[in-house]
């Protein structure tokens, strides 16, 4: 069960198309771990294999997974990277972090820019990845 | 205009099981909060009650309309089983939350056993505590790859020898007869507003009873 749960949209000269419950989000607010695919009780795991079975991994795509943790997680296991690229899943990591001039009236924190951990995957889907999840460039306080 | 409660808040369970042979923890896959009693909602309700100093009180309240309240809990017993379940919905800008020391008064002033449960798989933690009577019996509190703590007074283990934390915990639940229900939280409750408790996937005779409670 992610967190969230959105359609992937592949923009393509000619096509494209929106794929349901193709991108699922997950939140970790964890210590001493890189998210590895064992990881509570296999849910990392769990989660590759519904995308794996998606409706854009059906049509092709490459449906894909976004992980927003804490800085502890400073990246994701390689066991979680390579099982995403072996079954065709982009991996995706967002920290939060801090703002450095927060907007008046809000708080200081937000989620940072999501990065691809397996840009392998995209590449060897001849696939172009355009920005994904919610999160902008910031600042981990160190 | 009436509010969906059903759109906020689903219920899950494992197919092909009836709600009287559910046992031990649905899932561990969410960020949840119970306090289960021992004893029929009404008792449970009125101790609650009178713990939190709730004014409003509508019974057997599932499938009705209610107004809802910003200090709100849900008291239910699925049909067939033994313990109550204390819930409180996500409501934005309440103040007060379920505490291990509820369940310690509950227990305490019902004569019967409670159990304190809160697991979140954001934070990749679980924890429970049982009390009997108003007395600690057995508390187990675990962060996954980080820390495991075990005081018990039913059984000689050390915290070092349990090997996996979720399903330590899943075995306790189960042995005490109890379950933990996958609540889902969609949306919040909008406080002030009247809508028909209902859960969505949860049916009317699956439960014993659900109450609404809440501070006005």
């Amino acid at each position: 069960m992610p967190d969230g749960v959105l359609p992937l949209v592949v923009t393509r000269i000619g096509g494209g198309g929106t794929y349901a419950d193709s991108v699922f989000y997950e939140a970790k607010a964890v210590r001493s771990t890189f998210l590895p695919p064992s990881y509570s009780k296999y849910q990392i795991l769990g989660f590759i294999d519904a995308l794996k079975n998606s409706d854009a991994k059906v049509a092709g795509e490459i449906p894909a997974i976004i992980f927003m943790t804490t800085s502890d997680i400073s990246r994701i296991s390689l066991k979680t990277r390579f099982a995403a690229t072996r079954d065709g899943v982009g991996v995706w990591h967002a920290i939060a972090c801090r703002v450095i001039v927060p907007p008046v009236g809000a708080n200081n924190l937000q989620l940072g820019e999501a990065i691809v951990t397996n840009p392998e995957v995209y590449v060897l889907g001849l696939t172009i990845p355009g920005p994904i999840g919610p999160g902008s460039r910031g600042t981990i306080n160190p | 205009m009436s509010f969906e409660i059903s759109n906020a808040i689903s219920f899950f369970k494992s197919e092909h099981i009836l709600i009287e042979e559910c046992r031990g923890i649905e899932t561990i896959d969410l960020n949840l909060e119970y306090i289960l009693v021992r004893a029929d909602v009404e008792l449970v309700a009125q101790a609650f009650s009178q713990l939190k100093q709730m004014d409003f009180w509508v019974h057997d309240a599932y499938n009705r309309e209610i107004e809802l309240h910003t200090e709100s809990t849900l008291i239910f017993q699925f049909r067939g089983r033994p313990w109550s379940l204390i819930y409180k919905p996500y409501i934005p800008r309440a103040q007060f939350y379920l505490k291990e020391e509820d369940a310690l008064r509950i227990s305490e002033s019902l004569d019967t056993a409670t159990i304190y449960y809160t697991a979140s798989d954001t934070c990749a933690s679980l924890q429970y505590h049982l009390y009997r009577a108003g007395v600690s019996i057995e508390k187990f509190a675990f962060e996954e790859e980080v820390s495991t703590e075990l005081k018990s007074q039913l059984r000689q283990i050390e915290a070092s020898e349990i090997e996996n934390g979720y399903s330590f915990a899943m075995d306790f639940i189960r042995e005490q007869d109890a379950y933990i229900p996958a609540l889902i939280v969609v949306t919040s409750l909008p406080p002030d507003q009247t809508g028909i408790l209902r859960i969505g996937g949860l049916m009317p005779e699956e439960l014993a009873r659900m109450d609404y409670l809440a501070k006005r």
